[in-house]
């Protein structure tokens, strides 16, 4: 059992020991190893003002430097990873290219956001060339700016001449690095401080045989929402579990028309995987959180937090998708639809964990619609979310599927309404009474995201717009 | 253009630029965090530190007791710097403790033991105005016979605009470190847009003279006016840990604990009642205007002035009657927010505006154009207008924007049947620079020059990201004709220039940047003689070759009177006359040096010609106005309310600006400020508690938000020669252009509508839907 956490910082190894792995990293980076410019506003991964680079060494085939908020990611993730922060990204002493656009271009002000924002158009230029000014947009979401209004911060971003721009996976010997920590975290990592314990085992069945012998654990994959539950103050189960070292969950497949995927595939994964196979679910993602975030959460954490409000769960729900569960004594899988009891309650056992989601790719006579309401349009949490596949044969309805979110304790499929659908042609769909059965079948409350009222229009409207965007 | 970017913009990309928070720790420092009230009103009946104590790391905790003197406030000495036996919001700091360990804090937060017999709370204006909860006297100003003209008026409407406030969001969240030094000496290190009131308040409050006190100032991680008077408590309380315990000691606010413990934008409710003609001139308007102050004054009466001073705007209006009251209500003390009481006053004319056209079934365009200022108007308050550029802004719109083509294109689109509406509109901004406050009109700085000929310049101004630095460094620099790079403008210090005023009301760099110049030709002047001196001399009597000898006669630059000839050029110093015999600025520096001319010097600035009397509601208050205007598309989802900035135009005019790319970024980035304000910023309440305490939740625009054509052309002024350079201030006016993008929400649901539509401001998603809902039939 190793006692340490590895990651290399700015091409040095650094080892965590004791209670320190379970600091932020970005306190790590800023108090420990004195790289203040890595900033923190919010420490909720919601401004970006703390964006570093990484790549994970742990799951090999995918050593690609992308930009994390290092505020939510707790010390021990950070395991196995190369990290590189806003000093590290020039190692003579001279400013790089995407810094020196930001300075001709005006894009710091207060100067508070910009290392984030050079570290967020830096990850551009290390997954993209010649952005187009959406693309420069989608990278650069998960940054807030209060001063420039952003416009000197895009024209930045447009005037880096790639020619001149060395990419983060060019700065550092990393072939020697990532063999120097793959020797580091070889083993499974056990960490007991006074207060609390990290395991980390290499395989699926010793974490479930943790969880089946073991009381009151809390799970740590991509935990960028426990990230920020520790920063709140909240506090978490002493004992945690880490999935980083398992290196069947990272696995993806794809047989015909099905897709599945393992519980620490992430986000940003997920959307290159459907990108192509389901183009409406991809556009959606878009709007749905940050580069950062999506490079870091996993979509089954999205699932398994089981907030009412989460992106994912409507669209894989409206997918019919089905969730694989592990437990210590084997198996089982589990419809998506019925996982959730109640607020936060789920069909999993104690020893229990998500192992993998599946679901077949909707065919060409499918309808989709997958839509968020929320106060502003990006990053944002959402106050009524909704997801729709109506199975077509012509004009007749012959299989809908509908799901809400933000309507009641948790996401759920309006199965009475689906019911009422089904053989009903297109041209009836959007008569009174169908667009009512929505509002009888939704019970949604008052909160800080929207008032009940508003949420019972926009739920119905959200239907509306999913008809006339379909048959317009 | 020869571009000169921002004075820190390499420090910003390197991250190395250097905020509060960057400060390397020092020996014995220790972390000081707050202990706030719980409950929005109420007798504190017991307060029991003693289980915090005990908590692992914790070394103190400090309460009223501690302080040398309680009482703080901007204008009003009202406000506890800790409650005492009472508390009035939410947020309001009751103790502080200092730990060893920054992780124990939450949990001795936790454990102190606090009881509150809760008393009835005011959240809310109306609550306020009906129990005549006030604060401060009531304003008032008048012109004409606003009475006796809306009696004639052949068109009259009623209203009331009800604006919510807003959360500045700067970045860095309030943060200050104290340094106890000998004799009881404190410098403080903080994020403040006034350390001449941190260091008063902090001298105030333990007791100490102000000689005792430093306060520094190097950069704020953005302010927008919430740390001109809000920084100062936390810097009180980093002072008294340090003070008591002789060790360092450092506070910085989790953005949770900013957002909730300080004040915002203040709300205000404008009840107005408005007559015209049916051209749609405006003939007379009348108006109650009633803020949101919080539970204490802070500077909610002066917000107020400003308010009163803008409800007309870019607008002649021949009656006019305008009277204000701040309420007080058991929310966070509101406080300075970028445009002050500007933006409130605004957006209320812009509403009446946008509001008649739709009753006359006009294009709001050209509803405006026939009210704005010309040369020679006169204001609500007395004030003359000179060299107006309203009309041809609003020209600009018109041809260069192609307006009319514009509008065309919008309700064409209208006709169809789409799943967006659109709505256009373009409102002005019309700002008054200078503070409405006389006295707070002056400023000082000090020009070091140093023997290598690099120079060293220190104002009042601090550095909040608005380039007030660069533009002083630029002005300093053209003054000598030296590069940029020989001049840095150092950290803002009160031992260096005492008794400043906030950087503030937008004029930061017209303050301090005068100063400054003045005391660069102080400087000029003498080095200047020397130059003649020396340049008439031979070489082998030059300080540099006799020096410390004695051998030649000291130069007397009293003596020297005629210098015209004399040019400062591209680092060089000559007659004019005779080019060829020049000296460089650094051997000039040294001459100057060796023959004991001074080569510091301090300047000193105020704005001229302003008075105000505040009683009667007239005067002069303005050195002059900044002007702009914005037109903006939007288009508004008519399934969920979404709104999308289409489009935005804008055209500013700040007469010859110093730094075109800086002010550009101060142009967009207040508009965009704007924008937010007028749409997603919602502050949202539970019984005195800001639940939107953070950006999961308080949604301030993103990248995606902006227009999706955003240009902004700043026009060609060369009439205002009032100010430094020629220049105009920038940092406030454009902010209110952002009301554009909501006055344009209005004319999309106007157009689905049969009346006049009473909108709220922000105009949320929500707000929008329901609205839609409401009047579109």
């Amino acid at each position: 059992m190793r006692t340490s956490v590895f990651f290399t910082l700015n091409g040095k190894l650094i080892e965590l020991k004791n209670e320190d792995v379970f600091l932020p990293l970005s306190d790590i980076l800023r108090y420990q190893q004195r790289k203040t410019g890595t900033k923190v506003v919010c420490a909720e991964g919601d401004c970006g003002a703390c964006t570093v680079m990484i790549a994970n060494t742990i799951n090999n085939n995918d050593l690609k430097f992308k930009a994390i908020n290092s505020c939510i990611l707790t010390g021990f993730l950070a395991d196995g990873m190369h990290i590189v922060t806003v000093e590290g990204l020039n190692k003579d002493n001279s400013i790089n290219e995407v810094q020196d656009s930001m300075v001709r271009n005006f894009g710091g002000q207060c100067g508070f956001c910009t290392p984030g924002f050079v570290m967020a158009i830096t990850n551009m230029y290390e997954q993209k060339s010649k952005p187009s000014c959406q693309n420069i947009k989608n990278y650069l979401t998960g940054n807030l700016c209060r001063c420039t209004g952003y416009k000197p911060i895009i024209e930045a971003a447009q005037d880096v001449d790639e020619n001149k721009h060395s990419k983060v996976s060019e700065l550092y010997n990393w072939e020697e690095l990532t063999k120097k920590i793959k020797e580091k975290t070889s083993s499974p990592l056990l960490i007991e401080s006074q207060a609390q314990s990290v395991y980390a085992p290499l395989t699926i069945q010793e974490a479930v045989d943790y969880l089946a012998s073991t009381q009151n654990v809390r799970i740590f994959s991509g935990a960028t929402d426990l990230g920020v539950q520790i920063n709140k103050g909240r506090k978490l189960e002493s004992k945690k579990l880490s999935l980083h070292l398992i290196k069947e969950l990272y696995e993806i497949k794809k047989e015909n028309n099905k897709i599945s995927f393992g519980a620490k595939v992430t986000l940003h994964q997920f959307q290159e995987l459907i990108e192509k196979e389901v183009p409406k679910l991809n556009d959606f993602f878009h709007i749905f959180a940050s580069p950062q975030i999506k490079n870091t959460a996993t979509v089954v954490g999205n699932l398994a937090n089981g907030s009412p409000i989460a992106d994912s769960t409507p669209t894989l729900m409206s997918l019919d998708a089905e969730l694989t569960l592990m437990g210590s004594q084997g198996k089982r899988v589990v419809p998506l639809k019925n996982f959730y009891k109640d607020y936060k309650k789920f069909d999993l056992l104690q020893d229990e964990i998500i192992y993998s989601v599946s679901f077949e790719i909707p065919n060409s006579n499918t309808k989709l619609g997958f839509y968020k309401v929320s106060q502003r349009r990006d990053l944002d949490i959402s106050c009524v979310n909704a997801a729709f596949a109506f199975e077509m044969s012509q004009d007749i309805i012959t299989n809908a599927k509908i799901t809400y979110g933000g309507v009641g304790p948790t996401t759920k499929r309006l199965q009475t309404v689906e019911k009422s659908f089904q053989g009903l042609k297109i041209q009836d769909l959007a008569k009174e009474a169908n667009i009512k059965l929505i509002e009888d079948n939704i019970a949604p409350i008052s909160d800080v995201r929207g008032t009940k009222d508003f949420r019972i229009v926009v739920g119905k409207k959200l239907f509306e717009k999913f008809i006339q965007e379909n048959w317009p | 253009m020869k571009v000169t970017p921002h004075d820190s913009a390499v420090a910003h990309v390197t991250g190395d630029a250097e905020y509060i928070d960057d400060r390397p720790f020092v020996q014995g420092e220790v972390y000081v965090d707050v202990f706030y009230s719980p409950v929005s009103h109420g007798k504190i009946t017991n307060l029991d530190t003693s289980e915090a104590m005990k908590v692992d790391g914790v070394i103190a905790i400090y309460t009223a007791n501690d302080l040398k003197h309680n009482l703080w406030g901007s204008i009003f000495h009202d406000q506890p710097f800790l409650a005492e036996d009472k508390v009035q919001f939410v947020g309001e700091p009751i103790a502080i403790i200092a730990s060893e360990s920054k992780h124990n804090l939450i949990e001795a937060k936790q454990k102190i033991n606090i009881e509150i017999e809760t008393l009835k709370s005011t959240y809310t204006i109306e609550e306020a105005i009906t129990t005549k909860n006030f604060i401060g006297p009531q304003r008032a100003i008048k012109k004409g016979e606003p009475e006796k003209a809306l009696k004639d008026c052949p068109h009259k409407l009623k209203g009331v605009m009800k604006i919510a406030g807003q959360d500045h969001f700067y970045l860095e969240s309030q943060a200050s470190i104290a340094y106890p030094k000998e004799d009881g000496q404190i410098e403080i290190h903080a994020s403040s847009q006034h350390p001449t009131e941190v260091q008063h308040l902090v001298a105030e409050a333990l007791g100490l003279k102000q000689h005792q006190v430093v306060c520094v100032v190097k950069r704020m991680g953005g302010a927008f006016g919430g740390k001109e008077s809000q920084a100062a408590p936390f810097s009180v309380f980093t002072a008294l840990v340090a003070h008591k315990l002789n060790r360092p000691a450092r506070l910085i606010l989790t953005k949770d604990d900013d957002m909730i413990m300080t004040g915002k934008r203040n709300p205000f409710q404008n009840f107005y009642e408005v007559g015209f003609d049916e051209k749609g001139k405006i003939l007379a308007l009348k108006a109650d205007l009633y803020s949101d102050g919080g539970a204490y004054a802070d500077l909610s009466t002066a917000i107020m002035e400003r308010a009163m001073l803008h409800l007309d705007n870019a607008y002649h209006i021949p009656n006019f009657s305008v009277q204000g009251l701040v309420c007080k209500t058991n929310t966070p003390p509101n406080t300075a927010f970028r445009g002050f009481g500007g933006p409130k006053g605004v957006v209320t004319i812009e509403n009446i505006i946008e509001d008649i056209a739709k009753y006359l079934n006009k294009d709001s365009f050209e509803v405006r154009k026939i009210n704005l200022y010309h040369s020679g108007d006169t204001t609500h308050y007395g004030q003359e207008i000179d060299d107006e550029v309203l009309p041809e802004l609003f020209e600009k719109v018109e041809k260069s924007s192609h307006y009319h083509e514009w509008r065309k294109r919008v309700q064409k689109h209208n006709n169809e049947n789409h799943s967006t509406i659109r709505g256009l509109s373009a409102t002005a901004v019309k700002f008054g620079i200078s503070f409405t406050t006389r006295f707070l009109n002056q400023g000082n700085a000090l020009v070091n020059i140093h023997m290598d000929g690099t120079i060293q310049v220190s104002t009042g101004a601090t550095e909040m990201g608005q380039g007030v630095n660069t533009k002083i460094a630029q002005i300093v620099s053209e003054c000598f004709s030296i590069p940029i790079n020989d001049i840095r403008v150092m950290p803002t210090s009160t031992e260096k220039n005492p008794n400043t005023s906030a950087t503030a009301a937008s004029s930061g760099s017209d303050i301090n940047g005068q100063a400054a110049l003045s005391a660069a030709q102080t400087l000029k002047e003498n080095l200047a003689k020397t130059a003649y001196a020396v340049l008439n001399r031979p070489q082998e009597l030059r300080g540099k070759a006799v020096a410390g000898a004695g051998t030649a006669p000291e130069i007397d630059i009293s003596a020297i009177s005629d210098i015209k000839d004399i040019v400062f050029k591209d680092g060089y110093i000559y007659q004019e006359s005779i080019p060829n015999n020049k000296i460089s600025f650094s051997d000039l520096i040294l001459e100057a040096y060796l023959n004991r001319v001074p080569l510091t010097a301090q300047g000193f600035f105020r704005y001229p010609g302003i008075h105000y009397n505040k009683e009667t509601g007239t005067g002069r208050p303005f050195f002059y106005f900044t002007n702009g205007v914005a037109a903006t598309e939007v288009s508004i989802d008519k399934f969920t309310g979404e709104v999308k900035v289409l489009r935005t135009d804008i055209f500013m005019d700040l007469g010859r600006p110093i730094n075109h790319g800086i002010d550009q970024g101060q142009v967009t980035g207040a508009f965009i400020q704007g924008q937010g304000w007028v749409t997603t910023e919602n502050l949202f309440y539970k019984d005195g508690l800001l639940i939107s305490h953070s950006p999961s939740t308080y949604k301030i625009p993103s990248i995606h938000d902006i227009p999706r054509e955003f240009n902004c052309t700043l026009i060609e002024n060369n009439l205002n020669q009032k100010n430094v350079r020629a220049s105009k201030a920038v940092g406030e006016p454009p902010l209110l252009l952002g009301i554009s993008v909501w006055t344009a929400v209005k004319d999309a649901l106007h157009s689905k509508s049969q009346e006049v539509i009473p909108m709220s401001l922000p105009a949320t998603q929500e707000q929008v839907l329901m609205l839609l809902e409401e009047y579109s039939k």
